[in-house]
């Protein structure tokens, strides 16, 4: 089909283009790579690595937030629903089947004591526990007089940015979440939120 | 010369008609992901693993709520499951969870550093591939004007091909790796439900399969529970108490014959876990319309009066013949 004169009708291709050709195909190369590159990081972070400095999610994001809903059912087969009335609020978070729970509920009976007549309350979540268990758990420490509202979904402890048991939360006479505290709490750091919050003292 | 103008038309076409069945491809691809990724699943158990993979399990070590089978987890999917029940949409439930656990707590790319170029890379590709696209042909339609001077310009028409197929080829290969790329990171581990008891994906520990078998509990999968219990007492024999929870599960299975097989040594022991086995014996043998089961439930009573379920044992008497 081609004629042998052909080569010289049509001139090779100036550099320039070649040069160009070469360009655009290393363009495409880097933004392939680029891609890649932010796949990775994507990918990386999707596994939870949420890089430096990172400490993971925390219920901390509720401070200085409104209280979430607390209301249901409460251990004594009463009905509980927490509303702002001037009080400041301990909440925490328990359950049967938690060990440091079984130190912590001692020393919260104790501060609810120390602290009766300052417009301060007591208010737990029972999570994921069963009425029977829980009961008796307290029965066995000897912890009276504790309002409990079950929870056996766990669904009051999410509500509440719980990320395990036990956790302490203090809400202010506002209905403000102002404090949380991971753990078992100390009934240091209780009492001193609760100076801080009631403006009052204990009695000691 | 017809024929010869024919054949170079062919030649002409064929890397455009390459590129366009890529793009096609590309575009098929994409449609499947994206209805696969982002439409609703039949199920709402499925729903909720969905939602759960797109957050952050706030007790764990890089693992979504779908993966973990942590106490906050499995309540973290009670709280899903119940939004999705009142119809909230998956964003809505994702900015539920960020009000309470914070940005940190949402496994979706953000929208700022190195997040931000996986948003834009894509859109960026896509453009440059459409101006490049339209640049060829434009240029078609000059030398189809003009075709001396494009034969001058061009050369043989193969010499110039093979690197616009590779820009438009590379270009719908980008594309079409970013977008599916991208729907994974949205409905990243959207693992299946825990696989109950699955080889891989099966718990190691004791601590492991009570926590399952809680969780199972919980869920009413009473049967389930006394397998995960049965696992558990594999690692752990001498438990009288793993043994007197599976003995209640059995009994809540409906399987009365079987639990008060696995109570009976135990209410007979004098271990921490009478209590509970003798109330598990006496229930079973009552569900068996037993007549030892008044005598069961009251040497219960009687050792153990101020159990938390002495009340409920004292009516159940009451109603017994």
């Amino acid at each position: 089909m081609r004629s042998p004169t052909r080569p010289l009708d049509q001139p090779a291709p100036p550099r320039r283009r070649a040069a160009a050709r070469r360009l655009g195909i290393l363009a495409v190369a880097v933004a392939v790579a680029l891609l890649l590159a932010a796949l990775g990081v994507a990918v990386a972070r999707g596994s939870g690595d949420t890089g430096p400095g990172a400490t993971g999610p925390t219920g901390e994001a509720l401070d200085g937030k409104p209280a979430p809903t607390l209301a249901g059912t409460t251990l004594d087969g009463g009905h509980f629903r927490l509303r702002p009335d001037g009080k400041v609020t301990v909440v925490n978070i328990w359950a049967s089947w938690c060990g440091p729970c079984r130190e912590e509920l001692p020393t919260l009976a104790q501060v609810q004591h120390r602290w009766q007549g300052h417009d301060v309350r007591l208010v737990t979540i029972n999570t994921k526990d069963g009425p029977v268990a829980a009961r008796s758990f307290l029965h066995r420490l000897h912890v009276r007089d504790l309002l409990a509202v079950s929870d056996p979904q766990g669904r009051l402890a999410v509500a509440w940015g719980a990320t395990g048991v036990p956790e302490t939360v203090v809400v202010d006479r506002h209905g403000i979440v102002r404090a949380r505290w991971l753990g078992a709490v100390q009934g240091a750091w209780l009492d001193e939120e609760l100076q801080r919050w009631t403006g009052s003292r204990a009695a000691s | 010369m017809d024929r010869i103008e024919g054949g170079l038309m062919n030649r002409r076409r064929l890397p455009f008609a390459l590129a366009v069945g890529l793009a096609l491809l590309c575009a098929a691809a994409a449609a499947v992901l994206v209805a696969r990724g982002a439409g609703q699943p039949a199920s709402l158990d499925a729903r909720v693993q969905q939602v759960a993979g797109t957050l952050s399990c706030p007790a764990c070590e890089a693992e979504s709520v779908a993966a973990s089978n942590a106490p906050i987890a499995q309540s973290m999917r009670s709280e899903i499951r119940q939004q999705l029940r009142q119809g909230q949409t998956p964003q809505q439930i994702r900015s539920w969870f960020r009000n309470r656990y914070g940005d940190q707590v949402v496994l979706l790319p953000g929208s700022h550093g190195p997040d931000l170029l996986l948003w834009v890379l894509p859109v960026v590709v896509l453009l440059g591939g459409t101006a490049a696209g339209v640049a060829v042909v434009r240029r078609r339609r000059r030398d189809r004007v003009r075709p001396v001077a494009a034969v001058a310009r061009n050369g043989p028409r193969q010499a110039v091909a093979p690197w616009r197929l590779a820009v438009v080829g590379c270009t719908c290969a980008a594309v079409g790796a970013a977008v599916p790329a991208l729907i994974m990171t949205h409905t990243a581990s959207t693992q299946p439900e825990q696989a109950t008891l699955s080889s891989d994906l099966a718990p190691a520990t004791v601590a492991q399969w009570q926590s399952l078998a809680g969780s199972l509990e919980e869920q009413d999968k009473y049967a389930a529970a006394v397998a995960a219990w049965r696992k558990a007492l594999q690692l752990h024999p001498q438990s009288a108490a793993m043994r007197t929870s599976m003995a209640f599960d059995l009994l809540r299975a409906g399987q009365a014959a079987k639990a008060e097989k696995v109570a009976r040594p135990i209410a007979s022991g004098n271990g921490s876990q009478q209590a509970m086995a003798l109330l598990v014996l006496g229930l079973a043998q009552r569900n068996q319309h037993d007549p030892a089961a008044v005598h069961t439930l009251r040497a219960f009573l009687h050792r153990y009066p101020h159990h938390p379920a002495a009340g409920q044992v004292e009516r159940l008497l009451r109603e017994m013949p």
